[in-house]
């Protein structure tokens, strides 16, 4: 039998191979379960729920290698309020751990938790340690887990090239940290919250972090990688410039330079070259207006107490978005896509998934939205078109 | 304070009175005798002469504040080693003259300058110089100067501010405090170790990490006491003397990141992990981390050692402080801190979260208006969570155990 990772290899080598678009995008269960605070026994249950609803956790991880992206965007000395990280736009720790808990009691072989953090070369631990969190709690909740800053090149000599099957919707291909790589499952822990640009920002765009700044990033090198990586991803954004030279550069140049165009195309290719095999979204406790303190619109803190959970993320992610009281259908021009391309929307038709709830099988509650994010979006907006009226 | 050139009426001097202000710098010899004699004459106690007083040294510094990116500037001027803004303090400068000259005092001399010179700059020209144990000497902008001569309410207002600022520290309530710190440096600060030296306190001073000067003439086991790491970064090796100290404080639990020069470390190799640039040894209860080549660059080098020493043992944490420099100290017998902050940009900091290692039970905010409140604090393991309502340029809050 195949493993992904000898799948991985393969299909980095297949370059511009096609990618062989089934009749219809793949639906797989998704499971929305509630849950109303972090503590540990809360969490690891509805886990655990969660995951034999789709199917059992041992199928995706025994004896594999598990990569596991979490979101930490921004900086760790940003919080909204005195609010913690983990309540507002990072993935929970406690959730983290309690995955991990899992992932261990369901035979993982190693699990590495992975992610690209703000402007920084140092591990991913001492990050944690930054916005007070504990890494050791993480760390001890299976055997053989460890962090990787997927930022720069990191542990490797060099990095892994991926080529997107059917060749990109922005970019042919990506090079990477070799951790997305040397992964046999990939699990995204994603946060449930809108995005200034991409509308929402779910299991999918938390992929957008996969990229390392050293090639990606403001202070990347033109010609090739940096050492260390500085700056946000504002080249992906705008298109000002390329990535360092050493990377596959854009399909078409003459694509519009803007972000809402930009972003949830290459979020797309990112997921094709690397799929999501476990998407879990985190919607305990998270915040509206933005996908972190830093929005322009207001932004406040909620609890809407659900945890998301699929194989798929398309599914996920749509299934979120209902969750959250958007239309997943809603296509460019409608919220949450007032200024941007839906990810969903252009991951459908790029096959990975369907974004069509009728096709979707729901395990739990769907029939309202846990919490009215549109509503909010709403009133926020109209609150701040009558003030500029005023 | 020194004696504007605008300020011809020599009845200007009243406008020290009852102020924190009692020594005027004089352009010279001429001038000073003639203020002394218009003090007298007004019956203010102030002394006036074209010199410091001999016990005093002044430091040169920088006009503190924000620093602000010049078009095409690197995003690495503008932010220091955590990502946080980088900020022009004379902190560092203050410590290192009264570690070398611990008997005298420091004044530090630094010249308003443009863009800042917002009435919130003068209060944080004192305050900046004052939380570290130092005086500014008062200097006015010429403008300012001008205005305030001719009474332009605003300028006096912003005179006023300044002098209330003054007040606060000269009527010091916290004596007997004694700097709290992680880290020390150790070097001669001179000649061929005088570029990466200073720089490494300036940079861990911008990385709001508490460090503590150490001259290498004179030091002893005394002066390690409480630090979890020490840098030696001179060009030379250290004397006999000196690398017997400092194996003795790695012996008995410290981390000790010297330069190549210190030679091969000795000790069970560590796994070097994120650090390969490093070789690192346990030795004792302590560890050796050496770099395999020389490193030149005194950025890196505070960047590596802050992560070599870790987070997990920060004094201090900020989330949302935005530009703010941070004094720790505490009583002799630990059952009071005193945290001063100093904020550098002109908006209130707002939303301002600060983790203190250690467990205290109350926290109470001064201001330089004299006000002072209960902060709000949450325990955690080993620490305690500060949650700051909005504070102007300088706060200073008082933790009880």
């Amino acid at each position: 039998m195949i493993t992904r990772r000898q799948w991985m290899h393969a299909a980095a080598g297949l370059a511009g191979a096609r990618l062989v678009r089934a009749a219809e995008p793949a639906a797989a269960t998704v499971a929305v379960t509630r849950c109303r605070t972090y503590s540990p026994n809360e969490v690891v249950a509805s886990l655990e729920k969660l995951f034999d609803q789709i199917g059992g956790l041992g199928r995706i991880v025994k004896n594999k290698t598990v990569g596991v992206k979490i979101n930490l965007t921004g900086a760790p000395t940003y919080r909204l309020g005195h609010l913690p990280l983990g309540e507002t736009h990072y993935t929970n720790p406690e959730l983290i751990g309690a995955a991990v808990h899992l992932m261990g009691k369901a035979g993982a072989r190693r699990i590495r938790i992975l992610e690209s953090p703000w402007s920084t070369a140092a591990p991913l631990e001492e990050y944690m340690l930054l916005a007070n969190w504990e890494p050791i709690d993480i760390l001890n909740a299976a055997p053989n887990v460890e962090f990787e800053n997927t930022n720069y090149l990191g542990r490797a000599k060099q990095y892994s090239r991926l080529m997107v099957p059917g060749g990109g919707l922005l970019f042919p291909g990506f090079d990477l940290n070799h951790s997305y790589v040397d992964c046999d499952a990939f699990v995204s822990m994603a946060k449930l919250k809108e995005h200034a640009v991409a509308g929402v920002t779910l299991s999918m765009k938390n992929c957008f972090g996969i990229t390392p700044a050293t090639i990606y990033g403001t202070g990347s090198g033109e010609q090739e990688p940096t050492a260390l990586p500085s700056g946000g991803r504002q080249i992906i954004h705008s298109g000002a410039r390329g990535p360092s030279k050493t990377a596959p550069q854009e399909n078409d140049p003459t694509t519009p330079r803007q972000a809402g165009y930009r972003v949830p195309r290459c979020v797309v290719d990112l997921v094709s070259v690397r799929p999501i095999d476990l998407a879990i979204v985190d919607g305990v406790k998270t915040m509206t207006g933005a996908e972190g303190p830093w929005g322009r619109e207001a932004v406040s803190a909620v609890n809407p107490g659900v945890i998301v959970a699929g194989t798929n993320p398309v599914n996920t992610d749509a299934v979120c978005m209902k969750v959250m009281g958007f239309d997943p259908r809603a296509e460019r021009g409608t919220p949450p896509f007032e200024n941007a391309d839906s990810i969903v929307a252009l991951a459908e038709k790029t096959g990975i998934g369907t974004r069509d709830l009728s096709r979707i099988e729901v395990v739990g509650l769907l029939k309202e939205p846990a919490f009215d994010f549109a509503v909010l979006r709403r009133q926020r907006r109209e609150k701040a078109a009558n003030r500029d009226l005023g | 304070m020194r004696w504007p050139a605008a300020w011809k009426d020599p009845s200007l001097l009243d406008l020290l009175r009852d102020s924190p202000i009692n020594y005027l710098l004089a352009a010279n010899r001429d001038s000073a005798q003639r203020l002394t004699a218009e003090a007298a004459s007004r019956g203010l106690r102030i002394t006036v002469s074209p010199e410091p007083p001999a016990s005093v040294d002044v430091v040169k510094g920088d006009w503190p504040g924000t620093k602000v990116a010049a078009p095409g500037e690197s995003d690495r001027t503008v932010s220091g080693p955590t990502g946080e803004p980088w900020i022009d303090s004379n902190g560092w400068r203050v410590l290192l003259n009264q570690a070398l000259h611990p008997r005298r005092d420091t004044w530090v001399e630094a010249l308003p300058a443009e863009p800042r010179l917002y009435p919130e700059s003068y209060v944080a020209g004192v305050a900046d110089a004052a939380a570290h144990g130092a005086r500014w000497i008062v200097q006015l902008d010429a403008k300012l100067a001008s205005a305030i001569a001719a009474g332009n309410a605003a300028s006096l207002t912003t005179w006023n501010r300044l002098l209330s600022a003054a007040r606060f520290f000269a009527d010091w309530r916290w004596p007997g405090m004694r700097e709290l710190a992680l880290v020390g440096v150790v070097s001669d600060f001179t000649g061929a170790n005088e570029y990466m030296s200073q720089e490494a306190l300036n940079l861990l001073a911008r990385a709001n990490q508490q460090y503590r000067v150490l001259p290498a003439a004179g030091l002893s086991a005394t002066s390690l006491s409480d630090l979890k790491a020490v840098l030696y970064i001179d060009r030379s090796p250290p004397s006999a003397t000196l690398r017997t100290l400092l194996s003795n404080f790695v012996q008995q639990g410290g981390l000790l990141i010297a330069g190549v020069v210190w030679g091969a470390p000795t000790g069970a190799p560590e796994n070097a992990g994120y650090f390969p640039k490093y070789d690192i040894r346990q030795n004792g209860k302590g560890r050796i981390a050496i770099p395999h080549q020389a490193e030149d660059d005194p950025y890196v080098l505070v960047q590596d050692a802050m992560v070599l020493i870790s987070h997990r043992y920060d004094l201090l944490r900020f989330w949302n402080g935005g530009a703010v420099r941070a004094c720790l100290a505490s009583s002799p017998d630990r059952r009071k801190a005193l945290l001063q902050l100093v904020f550098y940009a002109n908006a209130r900091a707002g939303d301002a979260t600060i983790r203190v290692a250690g467990a205290y039970r109350t926290a109470r905010l001064f201001t330089l208006d004299g006000a002072a409140k209960d902060v709000p604090l949450l325990p955690e393991k080993g620490a305690v969570e500060l949650h700051l309502p909005a504070v102007a340029q300088y706060g200073a809050v008082e933790l009880d155990a």
